[in-house]
This record gives structure tokens, C-alpha cells and sequence, in this order.
């Protein structure tokens, strides 16, 4: 397994028109020699890696890999037993206060949505700033408000999550993501609950949250989304990373048997 | 039927009603009633059934009953239901042996209730948070002066008991951001503290009552010292030395208001079970109590502007309230107590007006559905947070609190509710102290309100188990802290999905409360039992059974339509 590290590849990233935002050298999330053990098995073997401000990072391989593991670990709903994990110079420990301040920067959108079913979509979007930043009411209403003109859904504001499509559904949870502000976002496969029809909705919010500089990590199998606003694709089999690259080394020049066996998988359709 | 032989261009077929014989009462009929020639016989036999029972019921209980009269040879005959029996003895099994001059009180007491509970039926209304902080602070104790009274000879007694119970409830509001603290692992084991020391303030006064530490002074310092100290150096035998100073720094502000509020609800408890509250000042203690004071103002944790609330109490209000109380407890020293800031003598003439208006009624007078209704209710409004707390307790990751949670489940559910009565009443009194008895029937309120809230922490697990994980993960990684995400996203959702596990229980512990008889107490069914065995009515037993399973079954009917309304307006969100 070859180690590959991030610093080489940064700057030839920028090929495609999206990806002319410029990746400051401000690190934003470091793993060194991370390991994680489930019981007696061992779900993530040695990670390093290290993730730049403004960088959008997408994670692919087959399931069982360890990757919504990884990014689960990044924002501490899983611990892990050996290594380290640095979250914008905040190291995530048994401390409940770091982890607390690392999960006020870090926001998260889960496949399933997790939305909250007993309360409005306003109420779902202005709970955490009220709760955890004190934001006073009438100022997280009006965020919330424009981040739904954002994502385009501003008339769904007094609906319950149970009313909504899928996509809008997921849309709403990118949308209470953002309303904490984050300065990370982690996505865990986002679209892979939706219908065909609601993914593009959904991929068409996160790459204008790309375009607008947000340091992203998703773990997806939208290939398509992956080439056009990613810059860097990490490949993840077994618990490890396997190869790292940007978008077309990665596509066109897959170094490694297992890149090539899992891209000529799902390459196909 | 020639209707559905036209025929129509496709797209062009009206909405058509459908055919009379299906719909309205003679569809019903016809579907359910005689639809087959087995349906015909089981409706004819269930009609036959009917007629046998209904009528002679009907004829027992209004057309032949006696109604009118008030002693026994009203009801000569034995035909029907003699409800003068329940006429002549309604008094006794609405209020028990109240004294009859006193049952205004009690009245009273129910129209409050009834007037601060209606307007929470109207939708919409602004400020039902406020009705609830009424209902759950306010009225208890205006309920408890009410139906109690005040005792001639002990004029300090009400200001003394009010305190107490302002005293616990700001002591746990203050300790509420403290629970923060908790999560850490090496924190544990000061909860354990936290728990152990509010029961040694109990039996403090007993056996130091010839040492030095006398008086409520004396226990505030012995908790401040367990409070603190205990905890630090438990601490650091937890923790890695290196961390251990940066733990109790931390921790600190928190700890120092943990000790006030301790110290004032171990102090409370005191005071609630004593009506004579003599303390002898020691010359120390008015200036160790300033000092309480001053660690209490500074705490750090009191001035984070993050504290909200009950960090605004725990600045101004708690060291505020420590003085008072000492001033009370303790009275100010003597070079104060001239001219018309002579606070006893100023005061005494309001509370001998007070007590002569509502003189003391002891508890063992009270009875019938009164004291059914207030043990029940007691029951009822403690059993569910505290079953709250023992559920989120068993499922969390600490091993001492789930342990500490699993332990109290299970024996207080083990055991049937007659033995925990039985022991509150007769063992109990054997382990106190000296001099500190708690009256029976708050023996017997808190032997059901516990025991009530073990099955109802089973129940709220069922609920919480329900919650799917991505719930909390989703409110974990919006970044809310423990408290906050049961608070706002999964209790909401658990709670709701359990109502009709809770009010099972509600309506169970309603029935339950019968079982008080054993320890001397007659509530409703109590007395309609003591009524029935009077020698001037033996014979009547039937009527009293009668009367009480309906007085039971309309409340317990009440509460199943008011938990089915509930279910119906909460039912939000699931629907598309």
C-alpha cells in the first residue's frame, strides 16, 4: 500500500472551472495513524490524511470499506482507540467540551436525513442555534429563512418533515447543517436514499455550498458529482486508503487493482 | 341498479352515489347484524342476553332504589338500591373525618385547580408555560397551607416550611448545569456524593447534635467540606495527577454552587420535619455563613454569560436566599434586633391572625376521594420525571449510574406495593434518628410515588428504544449536549409515543391507592368500607361497592378520553 499524502496534489487539482477556488494551505482536519477496532474487528487500519481549507474531498469504494466510519469519527459519533484526529487545531478526545466545540464547526447531513418529525421545518432549522449558540429567536428564524431561499425551499418553512419528498427532506438537513455556520461539512452518502428524480436537486445544493468555498467531505457514489466539483477522490477498501488522487488521475489513471476492479464496477451504467 | 348498465365514453363516468342498501344505519345492519344465518342467531342470542341483563339492573338501581330519606327505615324493603345509605354518608366519603367546619378549605383548594387547569384547554393561548409553573410550584403549596393549616404555638412553623420548599427547588435548579459535569467520566463519582450527602444531612443533626458542628450552620459546613474537598481528592485518584488541577478548576464553579444548594436542601429536609426549630447560635457561625455566601457569589460558573438562567440564580438568588434563611433559622444577632426591625415581634401578630383562620388539621383526618385524590395526584406528577430520569439513567454509558438506576428498578418493582407501605409506615420510624418522625401519610406518598416511578421509568425506556439512533445522531451532530438533545428532540418523541403506557400507569396507580387501608389511611374505598361495617348500616355493602366503582370509573375513564385526546392533537408530523 502506497502512503500518499495530501500537499502534492492540492495544487494540480485545479483543472476543471469549479475547482479555480483557491485551497488555502490552512489545514482544517489531520489524522495521523488513526485505528478503530468494532469488538475484535478492525474497521479502519492506519489513516492519515489531511484535509485543507476549501478543499472538497470525495470518498468512494465498496461498502464495508470503513468510510462513513471515517467521517463518522471526524465529528465523534464514533471514537476512535488509536491515533489522532485534529479538527481545526482542536484534538478530539474523551473531552465532552472539545467535542462539543468541534461538532458546532462540523455540520452533517446523513443519508437517512435524521430530521426531527415532531417539529416544523423552521423549528428543525433554528433548534441548534437557539439552543447552542443563544442565538436570539428572530435572528435564527431569519437565517433560517434565507438558507431555505437558498436550497429553494423557502414555501415549506410550517411543514412537518413528514409532509416532504425525499428531496426536500434532504435539502431541509443540508439546509439545518448550515445554519450552525459549520466551517466543515461532511456528507454520508447523501443521495443514495433518493429517487433518481431528487438527486440532482440535492447535488445541484451541494455544488453551489462547493462553489461558494465550503471545505467539504462526502462519501458518495455519484461519480458525476465527483468529477465535477471534487479535488481529490480517496479510495477506501478494507478499512484503508488505498489511493488518493485528484478527479482525472483518479478516473483515468487508477494506480492500484482494487481502483481499477471497483471502477470498472460502477463505471458501467 | 339500472345505473350501472349505462354505458359512458371513457373519461366522461360521473361520480355516483353508492347503492342505499350498503351505506347509512340499514348498510351497517345488514353487513354486521345479519349478513349470514350465523350472524342472525349470535345477534338474536347477544338481544336475548341483553334483555336478561339490563332490566333487572335498571329496575335495581333507579326504578325501585330508595332515594329519599335519611336513617335506615327509609329503605324498609330490600327491592332496590338504598342510596340514602350514600346520601347520609357522602360527607364522610368525600372529605374522610375533616372537621365539617374546615371542609371549605378543601373546596377551595379543588376550584384553583379546576380554574388554573381550563385554561389549558383553550388552544392557542399565550402563557401556558406559566399555568404550569403554577400548577407544579405554586399550587402545591398553597394546597398543602390550605388542607393542612398552620398549628397554634409554633408561629415561626409556615415561614419555615416555605422555605424548605423553595429551598429544594432552587438547590436542584441551581444543580441543573452542574448534570453537565456529569458526562465526564471522572465525574461520577462525585454524583455519587451528590447522592449520598442530602441522606447524611438527614441524619447529621442526630448525631452531632453535642458536638461542635451544631445547627443548620454547622451542617452547611459539613456538606461544604464533603462537597468540595470529597470530591477533589476523589478526583484525583481518578484522573491522571496532570489533569487533576485542571478538573477541579474547571469543575470549581460548579462544585461551590453544588455545595449552597446541598447544604440549603439537606438543611430544608430538616426543617420540613421539625416543627420546633431551636438552633442554638454559636458565635461562628454568622461569619462562617457570610463566607458561604461570598464562595457562592463567586462562583465562576455563576458569571458565565453561557449559564443563562440558572446561572442568574445561582449569582443573586441563592446567596441572597442563604442569608435569609439564616436570619430566619438562626434570627439576626441581638444589636439588630431593636425597635421596629424586631422581626419576631412584628411579625407574630400575622401569623396568630393566619393560624386562627385555618387552624391545623391533622393528616389522619384526612379521607375519602380527598385523600385518594391527593395521594394519587402526588403520585401521578412525581412518578413521571422521576421515571424519566431512572430511565435515561439505565441506558447510560456510566456504569455506576446504571447501576445505581437498574438497582432501584428493580426492588422497587420487585416488591408489591402493600410491603413498601407496610415497611414506610411500621420499619421506617425503627432506622431514623431520633426526633425526626416524618408524618404517615408523607411516609405513605413517598412509598408510592417511588414505586410508581420504577414502572414508569419501564415504560420510558420502551419509548426511548424506540427512537431510532439517526435521531440522536442528528441532534449530537448539530452539536446539542446530552440534556439538551433528550430535552428537545427524543423525550418529545418518546413521550408521545408512549402515552398509552403512561397513562396505564396513571390510571393503575389511581386504583393502587386503595391499598393505603393497610397503613391506617381511609381513603375513598376506606371508607365506604368503614361506612358499610357501621352498625347502624350493616347490610349495604353493595350500594358502597356500586357507588365506588363508579366514582373510580369516572375518573378513570376521564383520563383514558383526555390521554386519547392528547394522542390525537400530538399525532403531528407523521401524517402526509
Amino acid at each position: 500500500m502506497v502512503e500518499v499524502t495530501s500537499e502534492g496534489l492540492a495544487e494540480d487539482a485545479i483543472r476543471h472551472p469549479v475547482k479555480e477556488m483557491i485551497v488555502s494551505e490552512d489545514v482544517m482536519i489531520q489524522l495521523h495513524g488513526v485505528h478503530k477496532w468494532y469488538g475484535e474487528f478492525h474497521v479502519l487500519k492506519n489513516i492519515d490524511l489531511t484535509i485543507n481549507k476549501g478543499e472538497r474531498i470525495v470518498i468512494c469504494g465498496p461498502s464495508g470499506s470503513g468510510k462513513s466510519t471515517l467521517i463518522r469519527c471526524i465529528n465523534r459519533l464514533e471514537e476512535h482507540q488509536q491515533g489522532q484526529i485534529i479538527v481545526e487545531g482542536i484534538e478530539l478526545t474523551g473531552d465532552l467540551k472539545h467535542v462539543e466545540q468541534i461538532r458546532r464547526e462540523v455540520g452533517m447531513v446523513f443519508q437517512h436525513f435524521n430530521l426531527f418529525p415532531h417539529l416544523t421545518v423552521l423549528d428543525n432549522l433554528t433548534l441548534a442555534p437557539i439552543w447552542v449558540r443563544k442565538t436570539p429567536k428572530a435572528e435564527a428564524e431569519e437565517t433560517a429563512m434565507n438558507l431555505l431561499k437558498r436550497v429553494k425551499i423557502p414555501e415549506q418553512a410550517h411543514k412537518y418533515p413528514g409532509q416532504l419528498s425525499g428531496g426536500q427532506q434532504q435539502r431541509v438537513a443540508i439546509a439545518r447543517a448550515l445554519c450552525m455556520n459549520p466551517k466543515i461539512m461532511l456528507f454520508d452518502e447523501p443521495t443514495s436514499a433518493l429517487d433518481p428524480e431528487m438527486i440532482k436537486e440535492v447535488l445541484d445544493v451541494m455544488v453551489e455550498l462547493a462553489e461558494d468555498g465550503m471545505t467539504m467531505l462526502c462519501v458518495t457514489h455519484e461519480m458525476g458529482f465527483a468529477k465535477t466539483v471534487a479535488n481529490r477522490v480517496i479510495f477506501m477498501d478494507v478499512g484503508e486508503i488505498i489511493e488518493q488522487n485528484d478527479p482525472f488521475e483518479f478516473f483515468d489513471n487508477p494506480r492500484h487493482d482494487r481502483t481499477k476492479l471497483f471502477l470498472s464496477q460502477i463505471l458501467h451504467h | 341498479m339500472s345505473e350501472t348498465t349505462q354505458s359512458y365514453t371513457p373519461g366522461t363516468h360521473p361520480d355516483l352515489p353508492p347503492p342505499t342498501s350498503t351505506v347509512g344505519v340499514v348498510g351497517w345492519v345488514r353487513k354486521n347484524l345479519i349478513a349470514s344465518p350465523l350472524d342472525v342467531m349470535l345477534t338474536l342470542l347477544a338481544l336475548y342476553l341483553l334483555y336478561l341483563i339490563i332490566p333487572p339492573i335498571v329496575d335495581w338501581a333507579f326504578l325501585d332504589a330508595y332515594w329519599t330519606g335519611d336513617t335506615r327505615e327509609a329503605c324498609a324493603g330490600r327491592e332496590g338500591a338504598c342510596w340514602v345509605f350514600i346520601k347520609v354518608w357522602f360527607r364522610q366519603l368525600m372529605y374522610g373525618i375533616y372537621p365539617a367546619g374546615e371542609i371549605w378549605r378543601i373546596n377551595t383548594g379543588y376550584v384553583i385547580l379546576v380554574l388554573a387547569v381550563i385554561p389549558l384547554f383553550i388552544p392557542n393561548l399565550k402563557g401556558k408555560r406559566w399555568i404550569g409553573v403554577f400548577l407544579l410550584i405554586g399550587y402545591p403549596l398553597i394546597a398543602l397551607y390550605l388542607f393542612s393549616g398552620f398549628s397554634r404555638g409554633t408561629a415561626n412553623a409556615w415561614p419555615f416550611r416555605l422555605m424548605g420548599f423553595s429551598a429544594i427547588i432552587l438547590g436542584i435548579l441551581a444543580l441543573l448545569p452542574l448534570l453537565g459535569v456529569l458526562r465526564e467520566r471522572s465525574a461520577v463519582i462525585s454524583m455519587v456524593v451528590l447522592v449520598v450527602t442530602p441522606i447524611l444531612g438527614l441524619a447529621a443533626p442526630s448525631t452531632w447534635t453535642s458536638g461542635m458542628l451544631r445547627g443548620a450552620p454547622g451542617l452547611a459546613i459539613v456538606l461544604a467540606v464533603l462537597l468540595l474537598v470529597l470530591p477533589a481528592l476523589l478526583l484525583a485518584a481518578a484522573t491522571r495527577l496532570s489533569q487533576w488541577r485542571a478538573a477541579v478548576a474547571d469543575n470549581f464553579g460548579q462544585l461551590s454552587v453544588a455545595t449552597a444548594a446541598l447544604a440549603f436542601i439537606g438543611g430544608a429536609l430538616l426543617i420540613l420535619s421539625w416543627d420546633e426549630v431551636v438552633f442554638p447560635s454559636p458565635p461562628w457561625a454568622l461569619p462562617v455563613t457570610m463566607a458561604m455566601l461570598v464562595l457562592a457569589t463567586m462562583s465562576p460558573w455563576g458569571h458565565d454569560r453561557q449559564a443563562g438562567l440558572a446561572g442568574w440564580l445561582a449569582r443573586f438568588l441563592l446567596p441572597v436566599y442563604l442569608l435569609v434563611v439564616y436570619l430566619i433559622l438562626v434570627g439576626p444577632p441581638d444589636v439588630l434586633n431593636f425597635g421596629f426591625l424586631d422581626w419576631r415581634a412584628n411579625t407574630r401578630p400575622l401569623f396568630t391572625a393566619v393560624e386562627s383562620q385555618i387552624p391545623l388539621v391533622e393528616t389522619p383526618l384526612w379521607g375519602g376521594l380527598f385523600l385518594t385524590l391527593v395521594i394519587s395526584a402526588v403520585g401521578i406528577v412525581m412518578s413521571l420525571p422521576i421515571g424519566v430520569v431512572l430511565a435515561l439513567g439505565r441506558r447510560s454509558d456510566m456504569p455506576v449510574v446504571r447501576a445505581i438506576c437498574v438497582a432501584f428498578i428493580e426492588l422497587w418493582r420487585g416488591v408489591p406495593l402493600i410491603t413498601v407501605l407496610f415497611m414506610a409506615s411500621v420499619m421506617f420510624p425503627l432506622f431514623m434518628p431520633e426526633g425526626l418522625t416524618f408524618d404517615k401519610l408523607v411516609r405513605a406518598l413517598i412509598g408510592v410515588m417511588l414505586f410508581s416511578a420504577a414502572y414508569m421509568a419501564e415504560v420510558v425506556r420502551g419509548g426511548l428504544q424506540a427512537i431510532p439512533k439517526g435521531q440522536y445522531e442528528g441532534a449530537e451532530a448539530l452539536g446539542l449536549s446530552y440534556w439538551k438533545m433528550m430535552g428537545l428532540v427524543v423525550l418529545p418523541q418518546a413521550l408521545k409515543m408512549v402515552i398509552p403506557g403512561i397513562v396505564n400507569t396513571f390510571i393503575g396507580l389511581f386504583k393502587d391507592t386503595t391499598l393505603v387501608l393497610i397503613i391506617g389511611l381511609f381513603d375513598f374505598l376506606g371508607m365506604v368500607q368503614l361506612a358499610g361495617t357501621n352498625p347502624d348500616w350493616l347490610g349495604f355493602a353493595v350500594e358502597g361497592y356500586v357507588f365506588t366503582a363508579f366514582g373510580f370509573w369516572i375518573f378513570c375513564f376521564s383520563m383514558s378520553r383526555y390521554s386519547q385526546r392528547l394522542e390525537k392533537q400530538l399525532a403531528t408530523g407523521y401524517k402526509r
